[in-house]
């Protein structure tokens, strides 16, 4: 199999994980498939050498994208917008679910939103979080216990 | 807010969520192709210039020997198989050129000469590959350098060599001349010639024309040319 058909294949079998993690860091949908785009791009030019585990290689490149990019804008807005219609869920309530959880990330800083999503979208340990991000398990607990009491604070209003 | 709550919320949000899998994926890949391409392209500028410097002491090896037809493959060469059917080249183009899209191709028809014509940024964007000399064993060096005369041709990785230039257009009112049309061409091994060009309305420059003449997307996968 060529090494193009076998980056297809784990692009395509990755892809709604990813889109459904970017979504989540970003809060948009436009900048979830271009956040996921360039993800699999960086990804492709790197297929097939130096990487041991695709999808967790994937994954830290999907956030350290993600907070390289936020670092470079200069505005940090969330814009809302509607999303692609669900066959399982009603799209009015899917629509009231994604804004829900926008208004209680909005305000967290990249890194703590990316802790977030980490350790419960993707359900990484401590350990498994911060190394991906570089941080001190210490520095992804409290980051995260913080970022739960924002959400929690924001939540209440 | 607790963490049994929130991944309840990032569960149920998750599920609303179904993106379009395989636009993202011809996409990505399409991205991931230019990436890989100004990366070979960096590496070829280097390439180049230690050919250049190479060149005044020690000539070229041609097994051999001589010019012309019927000359053995240079070493380091080895013959391209296309991967690319006539009817599928504008379609390959589009993938390179992310935004654009393909358009009827009203250029002369060449024998033999296969192209992929695109709308790119309000201009024509055409990648031809001529495979009329396909086969002959002619050294892709000497084929550029009869075409070009000489300097201008520079050394890529593959052994392929490349071409390049620029129509100019006299502006009366400024008394200078204007690019009117960037045109790259590649001799590449087994004969194949690509040629890369705009209308000099789409602002391509001869960088991504480089890249697009340079793309493995047009050949056969070889583990040498990964």
């Amino acid at each position: 199999m060529s090494k193009d058909r076998e980056f297809e294949q784990f692009a395509v079998a990755r892809t709604p994980q990813l889109y459904r993690s970017a979504y989540l860091l970003c809060g948009d949908r436009h900048r979830a498939e271009d956040l996921v785009q360039e993800t699999l791009a960086k990804v492709y030019v790197k297929w097939g050498r130096r990487i041991d585990n695709p999808a967790a290689y994937a994954q830290t490149t999907l956030v350290r994208t993600y907070i390289s990019q936020q670092r470079r804008r200069s505005s940090q807005e969330v814009p809302y917008d509607d999303l692609p219609e669900s066959a399982t869920v009603d799209p009015a309530e899917a629509a009231d679910l994604r804004m829900g959880l926008q208004d209680v990330l909005d305000g967290l800083v990249p890194l703590d939103r990316a802790v977030l999503v980490l350790r419960y979208s993707e359900d990484l340990a401590v350990a498994e979080v911060a190394d991906l991000l570089g941080l001190s398990p210490g520095a992804v607990k409290n980051r995260s216990m913080r970022a739960l009491e924002r959400a929690r604070e924001r939540a209440s209003r | 807010m607790n963490e049994q709550q929130m991944v309840a919320l990032v569960e149920r949000v998750g599920e609303t969520l179904e993106p379009d899998v395989g636009r993202l994926v011809a996409g990505a890949a399409a991205r991931g192709r230019v990436r890989r391409g100004r990366r070979r392209l960096a590496g070829a500028a280097g390439a180049a210039v230690a050919v250049v410097a190479t060149a005044t002491a020690a000539p070229l090896l041609v097994v051999g020997g001589g010019t012309g037809a019927g000359v053995a493959t240079a070493p380091g060469e080895s013959p391209r198989e296309l991967a690319v059917a006539a009817g599928d080249m504008s379609a390959a183009l589009a993938t390179l050129l992310p935004g654009s899209r393909v358009v009827a191709d009203d250029q002369p028809y060449q024998f033999q000469v296969q192209r992929g014509v695109v709308r790119w940024r309000g201009g024509t964007v055409t990648v031809a590959i001529d495979t009329r000399s396909a086969g002959v064993s002619t050294p892709a060096r000497e084929r550029c350098l009869a075409f070009a005369g000489g300097p201008p041709c520079a050394a890529m990785p593959g052994g392929v060599w490349l071409f390049e230039h620029g129509r100019m257009e006299f502006d009366a009112r400024t008394g200078e001349e204007q690019p009117l049309q960037d045109h790259v061409r590649a001799y590449v091994p087994g004969g194949f010639v690509v040629d890369a060009y705009d209308d000099g309305a789409a602002s391509v420059g001869r960088r991504l024309l480089r890249t697009l003449a340079l793309d493995g997307v047009w050949w056969v996968a070889r583990p040498d040319t990964q």
